[in-house]
């Protein structure tokens, strides 16, 4: 008995460096391009590239651009889409459902589709260069997603806590604030995560209404040195490891968070 | 009188009202005006609009470039559909036993998901370049010449390569929700299996795959609606090119509005492209509607 114990082990470990050996080639595949990227930023220069690339105010205002994009973008997002979402967890309002799913059906709304009048609109209201352009329409875009999340969220924590707190005196808002806003912090955190890398990564609204190049955003850096600098192409990579970075970064230390964060409308 | 809002809950709107206003001027007010404009020829700024009711419609169903991307969406749904699922599926096996640094493997999997679209074209379009590129030299360098093809310069290839990139970029997401359904699964099926002597390919065939069946209908819809929307990639890497060969509805509307002010044009194939995200975003209601009752 003993020694059949021992071979079905033994068994299992070999089929394991089989099954090791078959995904670190997988992953490998998975990694050719960062490493690409990273090998052909190096080339010429080597590390003076980096020097070079992020001494350069150009591209510091870029990243500037970036955070001054991402950050009220996240605020707007959070503020808007978990007041929408306390409301239909958690109060009365005529024609909830209805509503509810109205919202919805801009969960799947391609920017492609709605760009050309998106641009009439900027036009019109004299927004173009300027951030918000960008900033109001990502926010919208972004919103259902947010209101499914935090609502899903919400809908698990029992209505006898607002109740209970609803009869002490609390008003709703105070309940919002006080009490679901701090139980919500998974979702709260899911959603941050899945606003901060739209918006981080975000490429059709900037190239469409941002056309100055101080206000570029890092991910409108190759037309920079397309335009500027003769093409050089390892500090263009460079300049992408400047995106990439940060993001991967994050990543390492808030992997569960972010997986959730973007896998979380799937999976409810 | 207070009392009587607070009873009904109409007070209440307050709390959506925000998002109200964003979703009306930002989403449905664009949209409403994309079909409105649709029937217009116009150039998007001069003052002169002329009603040409549905001519934009019968010029985009007799425009080559039209048909091109509407197919090339399509191609792109079908083939990210199932080999996103497929290879998804099949690593998702590999990470559901036991072994050791699983949760490593999965990162990196799920990589390219947080990369930039933009960063992910350009480092491919510099990896698969005809003369200088990393992948054509290497196929060069172990003597398999002929496979050193114009990955992106050729009109009959380009598309596919986008398609590939695309699948990459996107297989940790399939790895991670097939993953999630795996855990669901009662492990009383597999012994009952076991015990009728179910081999491993009978076992996956006939429990693990029909048991995902959620997770394959969240995976279609969602990698549907991805192949619909695909623009930073194409844009970055091809433009649409060579000579609209890899042309998607996302690029034509760009290029329509934004390089030949074709406004009312671009307005009617946003329409067409609306109408199928809806209709794809319909089905994902109907899900979520399903699960949560």
């Amino acid at each position: 008995m003993a020694k059949l114990r021992i071979d079905s082990s033994r068994l299992r470990n070999r089929s394991n460096i089989k099954f090791h050996i078959i995904l670190i080639i997988v992953s490998f595949l998975f990694l050719i391009p960062l490493i690409t990227m990273v090998s052909i930023s190096l080339g010429g220069g080597g590390f003076a590239n980096y020097i070079k690339v992020f001494s350069d105010a150009r591209i510091i205002r870029y990243f500037i651009n970036s955070i001054i994009i991402t950050i009220p973008t996240l605020i707007l997002v959070l503020f808007i889409s978990s007041l929408a979402a306390f409301a239909f967890s958690k109060l009365k309002m005529p024609g909830k459902n209805i509503i509810f799913y109205l919202f919805l059906s801009g969960l799947m709304l391609p920017i492609a589709s709605i760009i050309v009048q998106l641009f009439l609109m900027i036009v019109r209201l004299k927004l173009v260069n300027n951030y918000l352009a960008v900033i109001l329409p990502l926010t919208a875009l972004i919103l259902p997603f947010a209101l499914l999340i935090i609502r899903n969220y919400m809908d698990d924590i029992p209505n006898d806590i607002v109740e209970a707190s609803l009869i002490d005196g609390c008003k709703p808002f105070g309940v919002y604030r006080r009490i679901m806003l701090p139980l919500c912090l998974p979702a709260i955190s899911a959603v941050t995560i899945f606003t901060f890398l739209f918006s981080w990564n975000e490429f059709l609204l900037a190239l469409v209404f941002l056309r100055k190049r101080e206000l570029y955003p890092i991910t409108l850096l190759p037309r920079y040195f397309l335009t500027e600098h003769q093409f050089d192409i390892a500090l263009v990579f460079t300049g992408f490891l400047g995106i990439v970075f940060p993001v991967i970064i994050l990543y390492i230390f808030l992997q569960k968070y972010f997986i959730e964060g973007l896998t979380a409308g799937a999976i409810k | 009188m207070k009392n009587f809002f607070s009873k009904s809950g109409i007070n209440n709107y307050i709390y959506i009202l925000p998002f109200a206003l964003f979703f009306t001027i930002f989403l449905v007010y664009p949209i409403i005006n994309n079909v409105y404009t649709s029937f217009f020829e116009w150039d998007g700024f001069s003052p002169e609009k002329n009603w040409i009711g549905l001519a934009n419609y019968i010029t985009m169903f007799k425009n080559s470039i039209f048909i091109t991307s509407i197919k090339n969406n399509f191609i792109f749904l079908v083939l990210t559909v199932f080999f996103q699922g497929l290879i998804g599926f099949v690593l998702a096996l590999f990470l559901n036993r036991k072994i050791f640094g699983r949760s490593v493997y999965r990162s990196i999997i799920f990589l390219p998901i947080i990369v930039a679209p933009v960063v992910i074209g350009y480092t491919f379009g510099n990896m698969l370049n005809f003369t200088y590129g990393t992948v054509n030299e290497f196929f060069r360098n172990i003597g398999m010449g002929f496979l050193a093809v114009d990955w992106i310069g050729n009109p009959r290839l380009s598309i596919f390569t986008i398609i590939f990139i695309n699948i990459w970029e996107w297989t940790g997401f399939s790895v991670v929700l097939y993953l999630a359904g795996l855990q669901n699964i009662p492990k009383e099926l597999y012994d009952a299996a076991k015990i009728d002597g179910a081999g491993f390919f009978h076992t996956v065939t006939k429990i693990t795959f029909p048991m995902l069946t959620s997770t394959h209908f969240s995976l279609i819809i969602l990698n549907s609606i991805g192949a619909i929307k695909i623009f930073d990639i194409v844009y970055v890497m091809t433009k649409g090119g060579p000579a609209h060969s890899s042309e998607v509805l996302a690029t034509h509307i760009f290029l329509e509005n934004f390089t030949l002010n074709h406004t009312g044009y671009s307005s009617a194939v946003s329409v067409v492209m609306l109408v199928i995200a809806l209709i794809i975003t319909l089905f994902q209601l109907r899900l979520y509607r399903r699960v949560k009752i």
